[in-house]
């Protein structure tokens, strides 16, 4: 771990990340997409959707595929900065099911230098990727527990406490008529839903019924991505803890 | 030269209506027995179009034939089926052996079928049609026997993306139809020899013939005795003045310039109207079937006044309108005067009109107008070089056709005069983005939308391609839009017209909005149809288009500039005006010819910076986007800017001092602060969305689901990033980039004035906005700039715990972990 309480102090004023508690463990949000557990040493990045880019390719796109490769140098970065023992790939890693055979020779050996780095790299199944080729590294799981929080792609009902991917909140905040956008966390008492981390990816709005229905305005903290920077948006919901 | 007589049946036939054959029309049919591309200008009323079919008319009378023979194109919809109407005068009244048709984006599949298998000899159409024809797998069968195509109201299309895109369909016509005229038919413009060099092959102009307006129309501003507002756009204060104007007219037009003006002078002339004068409202958003409504009865006579945007300022004739009332600012001279031709469509007899400005600053660009037309003068939009990102389009509609031959589709580019400029290896580049989105960078399997045929010739990779294609014809994006259903029982409605989807967004269940003349309510969005139902209701919104705003011409501009600089030309303006330049004379000052006049005051708790540039909007949206950038260098905090044809305003959190507004305007900025700017531009992002649409990256419509346009915009920012940052050099980056110059800058005329007002600029502070400022500092579209200033408006808004209060959550955060 490369994280010091003097690093987060100065990421913190420097408004890169807050700190946010779930069934008591700390987690380090980051303003690039991925949660951090210091304690557990874990790095949480979710909804990479590796080859969505030449997935449109496939339907006559004349895309550039390069979100591969562009989501696997973002990922290298925040793996060095924090160089966590076990990073967790929320779900929705690849994008379909012919995704991996798609990656380029490149980047599948980007993708195996990545895994490589860390002791351990778990792989969340998800719904655009429910079974994953054996000839990828990394344990394989539908779920995984840190203390009290169950792991896992999309939130289920008997858990008390969790946290998900699947739904790439974004959100959208309007300061003096100026409105900036950007994704977001999603904080409940019981619940974290991360933003998608994968360069083609889009979101869905906070305030739409698939994520008020599981984060209630009244109940959440979102914490809004904008330029390098995150801030928590001002719904007149839950305090800060 | 031996003078053409006209054949017996058609001497007969002028001579039953009363006309003689003029001058023009003779030159008219002399040119058609030559080989050369003709060019037509004359002023509305001179019977222009019948001139540009008559040679067509005649031929087909003498060698009648099966197939298309004469091809005409409409910038307008409504056109085409106006002058099909008075097309068919002239066949039926001489019997004639002539079929004519007409074929748009309305026109219904069974009939298109027949029409390709059994051509008119006459079809009007429009420019995507046309294209869209282009690529049918016999299109060389169906227009290879072609004579003439003529380009009605091609003033129109000169010098925009729509323009390009017909050059480009021409140009390939000449490929299929080696005989085929053009004949251009264009309004009183100032510069003829522009549209001919765009009209003919590059290099070979096209033959002028010039008109020459006889009378000069009789315009007035109003004066209206009630208090002329410093802001707003909407002239409520003249509606009781334009009610008794049209009441004393017999048939009138009353132009706006967009149509959210257009539904709420409708609204307020209705609240008006005491008689009961029966008043329509049109404007493009409109249902098929509600335009067509109103055009019947205006062609019936069963109307007193329609309020309209441009969309009936091209052509449509209706002989009786006795007077023209344009409310708003006119934005430009040679606009002004084809809507003013909308009158008396005679030639002998004087146009009548009536201009309101909605605010006083727009007096003074409506005397600015008068002026100009008082001394003959005519704007025109300087001729530029296509656009880059219709050429993809163009390379797959040509293979769409038949299997291409990259050198023979270029040449066949470069022979449109606004692409003769196109280099080979441009040209490439966007035939291998057309390919396979040009991927040089890396190695990858990819997905091929042209493959190579033996003989080396491209064609479409499967019929997927070819289907998506033809789907997506068309240079001109559109912001998303959304049918309006008007509903009546359950979901049972009519659809009354389309709002833009951005609109339809901020609505929420039970707010109201004014459409198509009547208060609707919102009830929900439902298969891309906006479902509301009539109502009362308080304080309804109006619809509003992005696009809807017209740029004044610069020439305007220039003219409202020099009027402001001589008290004696004021006498001419409204009194209220007079009182207004005085106000501000007294507040602050009058901007002056030999130096840029900046106000300063806080305003919305920011501070306000307002240069009277007097150069026009492109060239303020340049300065305001460098002055940002260089604002944000001095920590000054710039937020937004939003720009109008006389001036630029900037807000920002912090105040400027004359030190440093010296150091922001210098021509520098164009050096320092231009690249830099180009790089993270929203207005780029914003150009790369329309390139990315145009140029098939992403497509709007797919089978029938029309893709939404926020699905659109996401995915083509997320690229935009991708492609700067990964591949820099892309094709398509540098077109977006030259279309966002094209479109939206004006570097030499900004270099121009920051060289000549160095030094030259006069900052006055106010303790608040001054009379001058208010309708700029009240226009609502800004751009909003990135930077330290954004963020300290998130942190004003935001609970953003203080770090010190953090350390104790660190440390404990920390504990129990091993570093």
């Amino acid at each position: 771990m490369a994280v010091t309480a003097d690093w987060l102090y100065q990421a913190i004023t420097n408004k890169q990340g807050v700190i946010v508690k779930l069934a008591d463990i700390s987690w380090f949000l980051h303003a690039q997409g991925v949660a951090f557990c210091p304690v557990h040493d874990t790095l949480l990045v979710s909804d990479l959707h590796f080859e969505k880019g030449s997935y449109l390719v496939q339907s006559g796109n004349p895309l550039l595929p390069l979100d591969t490769f562009a989501t696997l140098q973002r990922l290298l970065k925040l793996i060095k900065l924090f160089k966590p023992a076990r990073v967790v790939c929320l779900g929705d890693s690849f994008h379909d099911k012919g995704a991996f055979t798609r990656l380029s020779a490149d980047d599948r050996t980007a993708l195996s230098h990545l895994i490589d780095m860390v002791a351990e790299w778990v792989w969340i199944l998800g719904n655009h990727d429910p079974d994953l080729p054996a000839e990828i590294p990394g344990n394989k799981r539908k779920q995984l527990s840190i203390g009290n929080i169950r792991i896992v792609h999309e939130p289920e009902a008997d858990a008390s406490y969790q946290m998900v991917g699947h739904y790439h909140p974004k959100g959208k905040v309007s300061v003096n008529r100026h409105a900036m956008r950007g994704k977001c966390f999603v904080l409940t008492e019981t619940l974290l839903i991360m933003p998608s981390f994968g360069q083609y990816t889009g979101g869905l709005d906070v305030n739409d019924t698939a994520i008020t229905e599981h984060a209630p305005k009244a109940a959440r903290q979102c914490f809004l991505m904008y330029e390098g920077a995150l801030y928590q948006l001002n719904e007149r919901g839950r305090k800060r803890q | 030269m031996r003078i053409p007589i006209l054949p017996p049946k058609f001497a007969q036939w002028f001579a039953q209506k009363g006309w003689e054959l003029r001058d023009y029309q003779q030159q008219m049919l002399r040119a058609a027995a030559t080989d050369q591309h003709t060019l037509l200008v004359a002023p509305t009323g001179a019977g222009k179009t019948l001139s540009g079919f008559l040679p067509s008319l005649i031929d087909l009378q003498e060698r009648p034939l099966k197939g298309l023979h004469t091809l005409y194109i409409s910038p307008l919809k409504a056109l085409t089926q106006d002058i099909h109407r008075n097309l068919l005068d002239p066949i039926e009244q001489m019997q004639l052996p002539i079929t004519a048709e007409t074929r748009t984006g309305d026109t219904p599949s069974h009939k298109r079928q027949r029409q390709r298998k059994n051509p008119p000899n006459i079809l009007l159409t429009t420019p995507e049609s046309f294209m869209l024809m282009l690529s049918y797998a016999d299109a060389g069968k169906l227009f290879g026997n072609v004579q003439r195509v003529i380009i009605d109201e091609i003033h129109s299309v000169v010098a925009n993306k729509r323009g390009d895109f017909t050059a480009l369909a021409l140009s390939r016509l000449s490929t299929l139809a080696p005989r085929v005229k053009r004949i251009g038919l264009s309004a009183t413009i100032a510069e003829p020899e522009v549209i001919a060099g765009w009209l003919g092959n590059t290099g070979t102009p096209a033959a002028i013939i010039n008109v020459p307006s006889p009378v000069k129309p009789q315009v007035t501003i109003l004066k209206s005795p009630n208090r002329m507002p410093f802001g707003g756009y909407m002239a409520k204060y003249a509606m009781s003045d334009i009610y008794a104007a049209i009441e004393q007219a017999k048939i009138c037009l009353v132009f706006v310039n967009t149509r959210a003006q257009a539904e709420l002078v409708f609204q307020m002339l209705w609240e008006e109207n005491r008689l009961g004068l029966p008043i329509a409202l049109y404007h493009g958003s409109l249902s098929k079937e509600q335009r067509r409504k109103t055009e019947a009865m205006m062609a019936a006579g069963q109307l007193r006044a329609i309020v309209s945007t441009s969309a009936l300022e091209l052509g449509i004739d209706w002989g009786n309108v006795d007077l023209v009332i344009q409310v708003g600012a006119p934005k430009g001279v040679s606009r002004l005067m084809q809507r003013i031709g909308r009158a008396n469509h005679r030639l002998d007899e004087p146009s009548v009109a009536l201009l309101v400005p909605a605010n006083r600053f727009e007096a003074l660009e409506c005397q600015a107008a008068v002026d100009a037309i008082e001394a003959g003068q005519l704007d025109g939009d300087a001729p530029q070089p296509g656009a880059m990102d219709i050429l993809p389009q163009f390379i797959l509609n040509c293979a769409c056709h038949e299997p291409i031959e990259p050198e023979q589709i270029y040449q066949q580019i470069i022979d449109a005069a606004p692409y003769q400029g196109v280099s080979r290896e441009e040209f490439h580049k966007l035939l291998a983005f057309t390919r396979d989105g040009g991927n040089a960078l890396r190695a990858y399997e990819r997905y091929q939308r042209l493959v190579e045929n033996d003989e080396g010739k491209l064609s479409p990779a499967d019929k997927r391609v070819i289907q998506r294609h033809r789907q997506n014809i068309g240079t001109i994006v559109e912001a998303g839009r959304l049918k309006v259903k008007r509903l009546r029982r359950g979901n049972q409605g009519t659809i009354v017209g389309e709002v833009e989807e951005y609109f339809a967004q901020q609505l929420t269940p039970g707010d109201t909005f004014i459409f198509a003349g009547e208060v609707l309510q919102y009830e929900a969005i439902r298969d891309m149809q906006l479902h509301a139902r009539p109502a009362k209701g308080k304080d309804p919104k109006i619809p509003s288009y992005v696009g809807g705003q017209m740029p004044m011409s610069t020439f305007l501009a220039d003219n409202v500039k020099r009027l402001l600089h001589d008290p004696d030309e004021w006498k001419k303006l409204p009194e209220q005006v007079v009182e207004w330049l005085h106000l501000q004379q007294g507040f602050s000052q009058i901007p002056t010819p030999d130096r840029v006049l900046v106000e300063q005051f806080p305003y919305r708790n920011t501070f306000y910076t307002l240069f009277y540039t007097f150069e026009g909007r492109k060239a303020n949206q340049t300065l305001g986007m460098l002055l940002t950038r260089r604002m944000e260098k001095l920590r000054l905090k710039p937020l937004s800017f939003s720009v109008t044809d006389y001036g630029l305003s900037i807000s920002a959190l912090r105040e400027i001092s004359s030190a440093q507004l010296s150091t922001l305007f210098q021509p520098d900025i164009l050096g320092d602060e231009l690249e830099d700017w180009m790089l993270q531009a929203p207005m780029l992002k914003r150009s790369f969305r329309q390139v990315a649409v145009v140029s098939g990256l992403t497509e709007q419509r797919y089978h029938s689901s029309q893709k939404t346009m926020k699905q659109v915009t996401f995915s083509t920012d997320l690229i935009y990033d991708t492609l700067r940052e990964y591949d820099p050099d892309h094709i398509l980056l540098s077109v977006a980039r030259a279309d966002a110059e094209r479109e939206l800058l004006d570097l030499r005329r900004l270099a121009d004035m920051l060289i000549r007002y160095v030094g030259k600029t006069t900052l006055v502070s106010l303790p608040k906005v001054s009379p001058m400022a208010i309708p700029i500092v009240l226009d609502v579209r800004s751009e909003q700039v990135k930077g330290a200033g954004a963020h300290d408006l998130l942190e004003q808004a935001d609970l953003y715990a203080e770090a010190e209060a953090m350390m104790e959550e660190i440390r404990e955060l920390l504990s129990g972990s091993n570093s």
